[in-house]
């Protein structure tokens, strides 16, 4: 739980910056967008919770690249940490105030070392996202409603009493996502 | 609002068929794969003598004279000539495929070859003959598989690397095993663990006892005179031998699920199983009558008697579900109600052998331990002496003042003449 509020004190510096940024760059069309955002990660048996922060810049008006971090649980506790660092793409489907949009996200789940009392801990793996929404656009901040797919790669190597267990998850998670973009 | 409400109707779908995470986990286990034979592969096995050989994996010894015979578990017997105790000579390899036990009557050897019991004529050493068998008596220890039209009668060993859901039972009970259409897994290095599997119960006979020669207390085959017993699942059988060309079967009683082992001793039968002692009246070895039993905790359990006392020792294992670990001395002088003198707590007792009020004790890896057990109350205070270094299961009697003792590390023999310090007169090693 420590880790979790180090990175939302991080989100929060950075998302600030982001904030100044963009107020440099609003007037004429945007060519750098700052995104926060909530993921909630949807499995049959458990539900996890992931917070972002993105950075995309324009490479036409309708199609960005970027980079992307955050934090996130796969069981909404302090077990199965992962900060996702990923490369992210993002473009509008349609042209108006309220556009669909796709968005995809490929990179790495870096494993947060767990609480003292759980014996498994992954070193993480590799992970992406995809997703369709929603957005509003013609605001400053901009709100969206985005739903996808999310797929973590860990294992979890470990030791019982008859030699090593390794175990390796693949935690494949519906989405529903609710951000800003500013 | 169209787009909306399809919007909404793929996100329900979406949510309503929720994944489910996906967990591996690879895993380093025992493989056993099954050998197979068929009937006809069984019933006429390939008896023929080779030249002597390492011994790998030794099941049951029988000393008679000053030969000794040490079964290779599921390939033969060693014969080995110990006229001189300080240099005991290989002889030959007897190979008898599927062969754990083995005892000797006249010029026949005895022995065990999966399902049968045969009786082989080695007057001759250099051709051995079948004169004669008991047939199917273990055969509902071995699987059949029916598409194979072949018995498993053993296993081959491997580890390997297994992958399984994390959800799967073998890893919550990781003292299990589990099986596939072709092999058996687990944990741990432990042929029961196959034989729980493909066997009804298990397949453990022992060495013999009460014969012209000399076993040890492990004992599911053995001699009265004219007449030959084994343990048949819950049953004791009875043979009448005096031909040995020719058993007749003459008697067979019921006395209880898994026992493992006889000893007859004057005009009784001790019977060990895994609960208890029983106690037959063996006056008429023809047909033995039930007298007594004496009850303890499920275990392994081998039997030694002398005079009015039994000892029996408790150990625990895989196979024996056992978490006692003790000598249990019984007075047996009234025969009808055995009573428990003392119970010693020991390391992990396997066989055993008493000479002249001296117990000498096979405790796993704790060594071979000596007692002297004049006083049966005060056994642990009369501690002679110990031979450590070595882990020993069972031990014989090749003279009165000489020991065989033999375990995974190979077959000792020690002169005892003087109990308190016991000297090496040989050692025959084990290869990997």
């Amino acid at each position: 739980m420590k880790n979790l509020i180090i990175i939302c004190l991080l989100f929060w510096g950075v998302n600030a910056n982001g904030q100044d940024d963009s107020e440099l760059r609003s007037g004429t069309s945007i060519k750098h967008l700052n995104i926060v955002q909530v993921k909630g990660l949807f499995g049959s048996i458990k539900t996890g919770i992931e917070l972002d922060y993105k950075a995309l810049y324009a490479v036409s008006s309708k199609f960005y690249l970027g980079w992307g971090v955050g934090v996130g649980s796969y069981d909404a506790s302090a077990r199965k940490m992962f900060v996702p660092i990923t490369g992210e793409l993002m473009g509008d489907l349609l042209e108006g105030k309220i556009v669909p949009f796709y968005s995809i996200g490929i990179g790495y789940g870096i494993g947060l070392p767990e609480e003292k009392q759980f014996a498994e801990s992954s070193p993480g793996g590799v992970r992406f996202d995809a997703g369709f929404g929603i957005r509003a656009k013609g605001t400053e901040a901009q709100p969206y409603f985005k739903v996808g797919y999310n797929r973590q790669y860990a294992s979890y190597p470990g030791v019982d009493d008859y030699g090593n267990v390794d175990k390796n998850v693949i935690y494949k998670r519906w989405t529903i996502v609710l951000g800003v973009i500013f | 609002m169209k787009k909306f409400g399809l919007f909404t109707m793929l996100l329900l779908l979406m949510l309503t068929s929720c994944q489910d995470d996906e967990c591996k986990t690879s895993k380093e286990v025992f493989q056993y794969d099954p050998v197979y034979k068929t009937l006809e592969e069984i019933e006429k096995p390939e008896i023929k003598v080779d030249i002597s050989r390492a011994i790998k994996n030794p099941g049951k010894v029988y000393y008679i004279g000053n030969t000794l015979f040490v079964s290779e578990i599921g390939e033969g017997v060693h014969i080995i000539d110990n006229t001189d105790k300080s240099n005991p000579v290989p002889l030959s390899f007897l190979e008898i495929p599927g062969n754990i036990d083995v005892s000797f009557r006249g010029n026949s050897l005895i022995a065990d070859s999966y399902f049968n019991i045969l009786f082989i004529d080695i007057s001759d050493l250099d051709n051995p003959v079948v004169t004669s068998s008991i047939n199917d008596i273990k055969k509902q220890y071995y699987h059949f598989d029916k598409e194979k039209e072949a018995y498993i009668v053993d296993y081959t060993l491997s580890k390997v690397h297994r992958d399984l859901p994390c959800n799967h039972p073998f890893f919550s009970n990781p003292n299990r095993y589990y099986y596939d259409d072709v092999s058996v897994y687990s944990n741990v290095k432990d042929g029961n663990v196959f034989n729980d599997v493909f066997t009804e119960g298990g397949f453990s006979p022992n060495t013999s006892g009460g014969s012209p020669g000399v076993a040890g207390s492990n004992s599911s085959f053995a001699l009265v005179g004219d007449y030959f017993y084994f343990i048949h699942r819950s049953e004791v059988e009875v043979y009448n031998i005096t031909d040995v060309d020719s058993p007749i079967f003459s008697h067979g009683f019921t006395v209880d699920w898994n026992i493992e082992t006889l000893f007859p001793y004057e005009d009784k039968l001790f019977i060990g199983g895994r609960t208890g002692m029983y106690i037959y009246d063996n006056s008429d070895p023809s047909e033995p009558v039930y007298l007594s039993e004496f009850n303890h905790a499920r275990a392994c359990d081998p039997v030694f008697v002398v005079g009015k006392t039994a000892y029996v020792t408790l150990s625990s294992g895989t196979r024996c579900q056992n978490f006692n670990n003790q000598l249990d001395v019984i007075d047996i002088s009234n025969i009808l109600a055995p009573v428990l003198i003392e119970s010693y707590p020991m390391y992990r007792p396997k066989g055993l052998s008493i000479y002249d009020n001296t117990l000498f004790l096979c405790d796993d890896k704790a060594g071979l331990k000596i007692f002297d057990v004049s006083d049966n109350t005060m056994i642990k205070e009369n501690k002679l002496s110990a031979i450590k270094g070595h882990t020993f299961i069972e031990v014989i009697h090749t003279s009165p003042t000489e020991i065989m003792v033999i375990g995974p590390d190979g077959i000792f023999q020690y002169d005892v003449s003087d109990n308190s310090n016991p000297k090496l007169l040989s050692q025959m090693n084990i290869e990997d």
